[in-house]
């Protein structure tokens, strides 16, 4: 279980978080959800020990898929699985599994925008970590290829059922993708939400009518 | 080369169109002023261009000013970077350098030249042209090393990515491509002022001393002609530095 006891951050003397805390399991998808500009990459940020803070975080050791992919554009699609500790036989393995095989000596300014989060996730998934942070990974890309990519996603971590934490102000996303939604504005809580019946992107659900509710008040 | 010409046509055409001009531009001005002791005729100058290649003591002159143009862009690059590593170590070194780093980019050079002739003798082209070419490789390098995308060293820390591979995959190819695209350029400004400088400390053996005796004797086409084997000289190392990026960097290209 990742544990926050008391998370508090500012930005100069802006607060995004005051004593924020929240437990998240060991399984599944808890997608952090709020509007932009609400400390969602800052949480990320924080349990993947990429800002200073204060209070508790317990340590994990973390995958990160990013906003953007940040691939290494000096590298190979391989070399960049290579990079992080994967060795070549996985990478390809990997890249089959998601449609890629043939992207292997490509440059990533040779793959579109599908594809290279594509291989950021294959990226995230190849290193044995015990979370998975994602930070609104589909958000740049078109209604298409967010579809086919967030399949993607769900087969890969209904495979692993790795420990998720995902951020995102997309209600549908998270609806979609999501086993629990926490919904924050201003580094506190609005709601924390099971979500035990998933529907399709954009299709109506109560759960889905609650937390536009939520939101817009 | 047919597809070549089909990509890069127009460009090869108004590069030539430029070297046309600049030799009409030539030719017009003896025509105007048709003495070889003022401006020598295109014809004459590259008769002496090319007699330049039988004699033995250009190639000597020429190695010897070649080497001491390297001598002081590798002396000003290992500097530099050896500041910028300090800097990146202990910050505050950034601001012990950066007095001696403008005090390096005002000073005069022919001043330089001056003082230092009598002390540096035949190292003094060298010195002054590390005068120069230092505060230029250092501000290259910083910029370089500023420009390194802080997004994927945080990727490489999450992943826990030693330091070595960190800077060998990450730091060295992203400071790299913008070291070496201006590396050309710097070399063939660096030849031209150690040549400068070999004109005026008389460090002997050089083409900037072969410069001087053509002056002394009146030769203005050989003078011409020296100034000519140096231009050649310079563009040659820049288009080779232009080939090494772009076979170099293929990535940035895609």
């Amino acid at each position: 279980m990742i544990s926050i006891k008391n998370l508090t951050k500012k930005y100069q003397s802006r607060a995004v978080y005051e004593n924020f805390s929240l437990d998240i399991e060991d399984s599944g998808i808890t997608c952090i959800l709020g509007e932009s500009g609400c400390g969602k990459t800052t949480l990320l940020n924080a349990v993947a020990g990429l800002i200073n803070y204060e209070g508790e975080i317990t340590k994990k050791s973390v995958s990160y898929v990013f906003q953007n992919s940040r691939l290494m554009p000096n590298l190979t699609v391989e070399d960049n699985l290579k990079f992080i500790g994967a060795d070549g036989g996985e990478a390809k393995k990997m890249l089959e599994k998601v449609g890629l095989g043939d992207k292997l000596n490509s440059y990533p300014a040779q793959l579109s925008g599908g594809e290279a989060q594509r291989v950021s996730l294959c990226r995230a998934f190849l290193k044995k970590s015990e979370v998975l942070l994602m930070d609104e990974p589909f958000s740049s890309l078109d209604l298409k290829t967010k579809l086919s990519v967030m399949e993607l996603f769900k087969a890969l971590q209904a495979e692993e059922g790795r420990c998720t934490l995902f951020v995102t102000h997309d209600v549908d996303e998270a609806v979609f993708l999501a086993d629990r939604i926490v919904v924050i504005n201003k580094g506190a809580i609005l709601c924390d939400l099971k979500n035990e019946n998933k529907c399709a992107y954009g299709g109506n659900s109560q759960l889905r009518e609650r937390i536009m509710q939520t939101l817009i008040k | 080369m047919t597809a070549f010409l089909k990509r890069h046509g127009l460009s090869v055409a108004f590069a030539v169109l430029s070297i046309a001009f600049m030799f009409a531009a030539w030719a017009v001005s003896w025509s105007v002023k048709p003495n070889e002791l003022i401006i020598p005729s295109i014809g004459k100058t590259l008769l002496q261009f090319f007699k330049l290649f039988a004699e033995g003591a250009f190639w000597k002159a020429l190695g010897m000013t070649l080497a001491r143009t390297l001598a002081a862009v590798v002396l000003s690059f290992v500097i530099a970077a050896l500041c910028i590593v300090l800097g990146l170590i202990y910050a505050p070194f950034k601001n012990f350098f950066s007095p001696i780093i403008a005090v390096c980019r005002t000073v005069p050079t022919m001043a330089v030249t001056l003082i230092i002739m009598l002390t540096f003798k035949a190292f003094t082209p060298v010195v002054v042209t590390m005068l120069v070419v230092f505060p230029m490789f250092y501000a290259q390098i910083s910029a370089a090393v500023d420009g390194v995308d802080k997004e994927l060293l945080d990727m490489a820390k999450v992943y826990g990515v030693k330091r070595r591979a960190v800077f060998s995959k990450i730091i060295i190819p992203q400071i790299a491509p913008a070291i070496v695209m201006q590396l050309g350029t710097v070399l063939s400004f660096a030849l031209k002022l150690t040549i400068s400088a070999e004109v005026l400390a008389y460090a002997g053996n050089g083409i900037g001393e072969m410069m001087k005796s053509a002056n002394f004797a009146t030769q203005i086409a050989r003078l011409a002609a020296l100034t000519l084997v140096s231009v050649v000289a310079g563009l040659l190392i820049e288009g080779l530095f232009f080939v090494i990026t772009r076979v170099s960097f293929r990535w940035k290209r895609t």
